[in-house]
Order: C-alpha cells, then structure tokens, then sequence
C-alpha cells in the first residue's frame, strides 16, 4: 500500500508539464491562474451544495447534490493537479484523481440521467406558485370552511345544549308524570286490594280476570284459580240462569248495569249472599278490558231480614191468634150452632124412629139436615183453622170475595153480639189476585174488628158496616170497610197505621199497622178516609193477577 | 094441640131453628118458628104457648124482646137460650121475667122439661119452687166453694178460677169434687143450674 502510495507520489523521470510550456512566465501564469481560480471556484460548489442540503432538509435528491459534490470536488482537484504538474510531474497521482473524477462523474451523470424523470416530475417553481396559490385559496377557503364549520358546530352545541336542557326537563316532567301516574296506579291498587267490598273484572269470555283479595276471600277460592271461573261458575244454581242473562245482556249492551241480590256457592260449598252491581262494559278505547264489578256480602243483612221476616211472620201470627182468641166465643157460637142442631136433629131422629109407628120420612129429612149441618161445621172450623195454622205465608190465587165471605162467617156473631149489620157490595166479576189467603183475611177481620170497636159507642144511629170489593184501576182491585162509627181524627191520619199508635184504651195499636205491612208486602196500598156513614173508611188494594180481569 | 101448647121458636140459625121444630115436635108437640125477634114481636099479641128465645138475635137481643113483649101485654113463659158459660146473661134474662134457661147446646131432657113446665098452668110458681130449694142446696157450700161454683157458673175454666182465687188447679178440682158431692149431683150442668136458680132467690 506504502509502495503504491509512493508510486503514486513517485516522479520517476517524467518531465513537468511546465516543459511543454517551455516555461513561459505568461502561459504558466495563465494555466496556474485558470486553474486555480476553477479548483477554488470548484471547491466552494460541494460547499454551497452541502451548506443547502443541511440547510434544506426537504430538498429533493440529496443523494445527486451530494454525490455532484463530490464529482466538482474531484474536479477541483484535477485542476488543482494541473497547476501541481506544472512543475511536478506526479502523472499517477493526477491519473488516479481523473480516475476518481471520472468514476464520481459517471457515477453523478448516471444518478442525474437516472433521476431525470423524477426531476422533469418535480413541478418548476411557478408551477409550485401557482399550486401555492391553488392552496393558498384551498386553505382560504378551506379556513373559511372551517370558520363555517366552527360556526355551525357553535350553533349545533348550543341547540344540543338546549334541546338537551329542554329533554332534561321533559324527562323531569316525564318522570313527575310517571310518579304522580305510579302514586295513582298504587292508590288505586291500593282502593282495589284493600278494599272491604270484592271487586272483580268479567271479561268477553265470562272469565274474571282480576279480582281483589276481599272477593278472593269471600268465595274461598285463589286469584288464580278465580281466572278459571267466572260470575256463573261462582253462582248458586238456582241463579245461575239469571246472571247468564244478567251478563248477556250486558254484553249485547242492552242493559247498561245491574245491581242484584242473589247467591254464591263458595269453594267449600256454601252458599252466600251477595249484592253485585255491576257497570256497563268499558268502550273498547279504555284500558279496563270487561265488565267490572262490585260484589258486596250481605249474608249477615239476609240473615237479619230473614230473622225480621220470620219476626214479622210470628208477629202476624201472633196478631191474629190474638185476633182469633178475641172471636173465641163467637167462633165457639159458630161450631155450636150446626152441632146444636146436629144434635137436636139425632134426638129428632131418634124419636121419629123409635116405637112401632116409626116415622121413616122425619127421621131421614132429620138425618139428612144433620149432614148437611155436620158438613157446615167442618167447613167453620177449616175457616177457622187455616187462620191459626202456623204454616209460613204462601202466596197463591185468591179471589178476594170469597176471602171477605169466610171472614163474615166467622165474625157474624161478633157482629150480631155488638148490633151491627152487615152490608156487603162485592164485584161479581173480580180479577183473582196473588196473595196469601191468611194474611189478606187478617187484614179484613182486623178491619171488620176495627169497625165493630168504632160503633161500640154508638147508639143514636144504626151500626152498619159496609164492605166493598171492586175494581180500582186496571191492574189492582180494591176492598173497602166501611163503618158508622166514631170515626177519626182527620189530624191523624199520618199516624194511624204507625206501630203503637192507637185511639183505643185497650189497643195496642198494631192492628192497622200490621195491616199496612201485610198490604204493602203484596204491593197494595191501604188507606183511611171520612166515608160517608160518617165513620171511617178503610181501603186497601191489591195487584190483580194480570190477564185474569174478565 | 094447635097454637093452644105451640112453642114459638125465635132463632136466627135456620138449620137449629128446623132442628129444635123438629126435635119438639118429634116429641109431641106444635113449634112454629121465627126468623128475626121483629117478627116474634109483632105476632105475639095473638099467640099462646111458649117461647124459646135465643137471647142473641142480630136485629135486637133477648131482653129487648123481653121487654117489648112486656110493653105489648104478652105475658108469654119465656125459654131464653144462651151461648155456653154465658150464665151471667141467663141469670139477668130470669130476672127480667124468663120462666128458664137453656144453654147451648140445647139438652134434650132440659129442653123437653122446661118446654113441658112452661106450658103448664103456674109455671112461674113451680120455678120459684125449685129456686128455692137450689137456695137451700146451695147454702152448706163454704165461701170458697161458692167462689169455686161462681166460677163455673161464668163460664170459666179451673185454671182461670186457679188465678183468680190464687190456689192451685188441683184444690180447685178438689172443691168442685166436694161442692158437686154436697148439692148431692153429679151433673157439673145440674150444678149451675142450681146455683142460677139460688141466684134468683137471693135477688128477689
């Protein structure tokens, strides 16, 4: 390496170049200077070229101006060796460096021609200025964009911040809503749940598909199992085809509502009294899908009107047993009269047939009487019995006349005992009424009685009683008793058919208010006035039985 | 017999009138029968006989009658008929001038008796005969067994004279044992009877 080194450097022989110049001063200065004003000016080019490479970071093709760097470099340097071997002929040295200036410069030329395309690509500077503008305008523009784009996306937070405030408050309304809507929900849960009174919903099918823990516990049955059944599976049976129709009706929107007294059979079998109302079907708008009811126990108020019932039905009796113990002596007369005569008739009889001429004709006309009378007097005492029987009250046919006529019978003697004549004024062709024989008799003789109480004092005119059957509209016929007596005083009418209410020393005062119930049980009304006797009149009407008036 | 022994019969019961007309004159003798006691009224002037008055006649009772016959000058022997345990009103009626009285139901035998005395001449003596020997049966009753048939005479039962006298039903039976042994009967209907006629003596 030394050695070439040294060849390099090695003169050997050679002749400076200055020879071929011969050495004159002019054309060796004009060599020397020429080329050393290039190797200068060749040696600042690599300079500037580094100088704007490190200073342009962006340039393009750095490679090429580093490796033209070089290329002017080795340049500079030959002609540096050309000043060199003017006077020293180190011809290897100036070789190897136009060696090395020879590969730098194909290698640069190469690059360059290489890179040519790219280069041609790059845009020229006015190309780049008008780009520059191009995208100073695009950046104008674009700038302006966003300012836009700043501005609208102001505007759309802005109305986000309100449309955001504004469902803040809409939720909170939402929500106030919800929780008054949940507290009313739960209030009316709560009436629903609580509520002492059952409260069940029917729907389209006559399923119940809500009822409430009292309904639950009135029948005995779950809320579950209660879906299963409905108003008429829950219904006594002998009910049973009235709430089927009840609820036919409802549905075919025929009847608006209903508020029945009837029966359920509970889960156990019992039988319970129930009150339903019930309120027309819900349009099919509404939420509440069915027929809602309201079903109230009124087993213990049946219970307790049973009882009255019962009470009422033993104070009849009772009434008119009292009745009838106040008549014993002339009802006594009224058994005695054709047994009298039945007996006096068999001693008759007796005699007729007894001893040889025996009179066959007296004793049959004696025997027949006496059948005849025997038969009268069973006949009383079947009056008399079916007025104290102690059967429960049974409404029938009754044809009021003969009622009036079997209690005739058996007060004509209380009537003869006081003097009082007895007229009697009854429509022939009288409807027949529904009601119980006994208790419309218990109001006639009560009546009857009455009047004979009002003539007790009466003395300066005649004692008649008058008694009237007649018809007094088209649907009642009415039963007035009339009597001369005493009368009342017109000041208390109100108070004459009130309990305990009574004129008479002796009265208890429910005679006329017993029959004020009775009559107004049969759907009649009764009533007092002056008559025309001028002692009272009492009236008291019945339903008749329709399609019987003649 | 003709109207001489007639027995007017005054009865509102149709069926008992023809039986009592029926049963006398099965017995021998003439009854002519009224309806109302207007009718007997105003045939009495003319009629001989007896009466058989039922006391409880609708259009006027017994003592009316009674007392019209009297105004009228009919001195007819008068029968009256009462209901049973109405003694009270036949003992007032024999004070009012009946001849007898009858209780319903009619006994034959009283009847046919009292019917057969009242024809007679001197009815009203033979009665005041027995009255007074009913007052003397009467009188060895003790108070209380006087109470006791009082009692019976007004128609009421043991246990009602029980609680009106304050004694137990069963001395009540034993009283009516020991008064009907002391009238010497055994008919409680002969025992009123004598008890009526007593009545009548004390009162005249």
């Amino acid at each position: 390496m030394l050695s070439s080194l040294f060849q390099l450097l090695s003169v050997q022989n050679y002749i400076p170049h200055g020879v071929c110049l011969l050495w004159q001063p002019g054309l060796l200065w004009l060599h020397v200077l020429s080329d050393a004003t290039i190797a200068i000016a060749y040696f600042t080019i690599p300079y500037a070229l580094v100088y704007l490479i490190s200073r342009r970071e962006d340039l393009a093709f750095r490679g090429i101006f580093l490796l033209s760097g070089a290329f002017i470099l080795a340049c500079g340097t030959t002609h540096v060796m050309g000043v060199v071997t003017l006077w020293y002929p180190a011809y290897w040295l100036d070789g190897s460096i136009k060696v090395v200036t020879a590969v730098a410069s194909i290698g640069t030329a190469y690059v360059i021609w290489q890179a040519m395309p790219l280069a041609l690509a790059l845009p020229s500077t006015s190309q780049l200025e008008k780009a520059n503008g191009q995208l100073a305008f695009e950046i104008g523009e674009r700038q302006r964009a966003e300012n836009a784009l700043r501005e609208a996306n102001a505007d759309l937070e802005h109305r986000v911040a309100m449309r955001t405030a504004e469902l803040e408050a809409e939720i909170a309304q939402r929500r106030r809503t919800e929780e008054t809507l949940r507290a009313s929900e739960e209030r009316w849960r709560g009436m629903f749940e609580a509520s002492a009174v059952g409260i069940a919903l029917t729907d389209e099918n006559r399923r119940f598909v809500a009822a409430n823990e009292a309904f639950q516990n009135m029948l005995g049955y779950t809320d579950e199992e209660l879906r299963s059944l409905g108003p008429v599976e829950v219904t006594h049976e002998d009910d049973r085809q009235a709430t089927q129709a009840m609820i036919d009706h409802m549905m075919a929107d025929r009847k608006a509502g209903y508020d029945v007294e009837k029966r359920y059979r509970r889960k156990d079998g019992s039988i319970m009294w129930v009150r339903v109302s019930t309120a027309r079907p819900p349009g099919a708008d509404s939420t509440l899908q069915g027929i809602p009811t309201i079903i109230e126990d009124i087993t213990e108020r049946k219970r307790a009107e049973d009882a009255m019932h019962d009470a009422r039905d033993t104070l009849l009796r009772v009434a008119r047993f009292s009745t009838m113990g106040e008549l014993s002596a002339s009802i006594a007369h009224e058994i005695n009269q054709p047994l009298g005569a039945i007996v006096a008739n068999g001693q008759a009889c007796l005699r007729f047939l007894a001893g040889p001429n025996a009179d066959i004709g007296e004793a049959r006309e004696a025997v027949e009487e006496m059948v005849n009378d025997g038969r009268r007097a069973s006949e009383v005492l079947r009056r008399i019995r079916t007025l104290v029987k102690n059967t429960a009250p049974e409404r029938g046919p009754l044809d009021v006349n003969n009622a009036i006529s079997e209690v005739l019978t058996i007060t004509r003697q209380e009537l003869q005992k006081h003097k009082v004549s007895v007229q009697t004024m009854l429509a022939p062709d009288l409807p027949i009424v529904h009601a119980d024989r006994v208790q419309v008799q218990q109001v006639v003789l009560n009546l009857v009685m009455n009047g004979i109480e009002a003539m007790r004092e009466i003395d300066n005119r005649p004692r008649v009683l008058l008694l009237k059957s007649e018809m007094s509209d088209n649907q009642h016929i009415a039963v007035s008793i009339e009597d001369s007596g005493v009368g009342f005083d017109p000041t208390q009418v109100g108070r004459l058919f009130d309990a305990f209410f009574t004129t008479k020393a002796e009265g208890m005062g429910m005679g006329l208010s017993i029959c004020n119930s009775i009559v107004r049980a049969h759907g009649g009304r009764l009533s007092a006035a002056a008559g025309a006797l001028s002692g009272a009149v009492f009236r008291f009407t019945l339903p008749a039985i329709e399609g019987a008036a003649s | 017999m003709g109207d001489q022994g007639a027995v007017h019969i005054v009865d509102d019961d149709e069926s008992l009138r023809r039986a009592l007309q029926r049963l006398l004159r099965s017995a021998g003798y003439h009854a002519i029968t009224y309806a109302t006691a207007a009718s007997i009224i105003d045939a009495a002037p003319g009629l001989s006989g007896c009466l058989l008055l039922d006391l409880r006649m609708p259009d006027m009772d017994g003592f009316e009658v009674q007392a019209q016959l009297v105004k009228r000058g009919v001195h007819l022997p008068v029968i009256v008929v009462t209901g049973h345990g109405d003694v009270a009103t036949a003992v007032q009626a024999m004070k009012a001038g009946a001849l007898d009285f009858l209780e319903k139901p009619i006994d034959e035998d009283r009847l046919l008796a009292a019917v057969d005395a009242a024809l007679r001449d001197g009815a009203h003596k033979l009665r005041d005969a027995e009255a007074a020997q009913a007052a003397q049966r009467i009188a060895p009753l003790s108070p209380r067994e006087r109470q006791v048939l009082d009692g019976i005479v007004a128609g009421k039962a043991n246990k009602v004279i029980a609680y009106d006298l304050d004694i137990s039903v069963r001395t009540v039976e034993v009283h009516r044992a020991r008064l009907l042994a002391r009238l010497g009967t055994h008919s409680m209907a002969e025992a009123i009877r004598i008890a009526v006629m007593a009545a009548l003596v004390s009162m005249s």
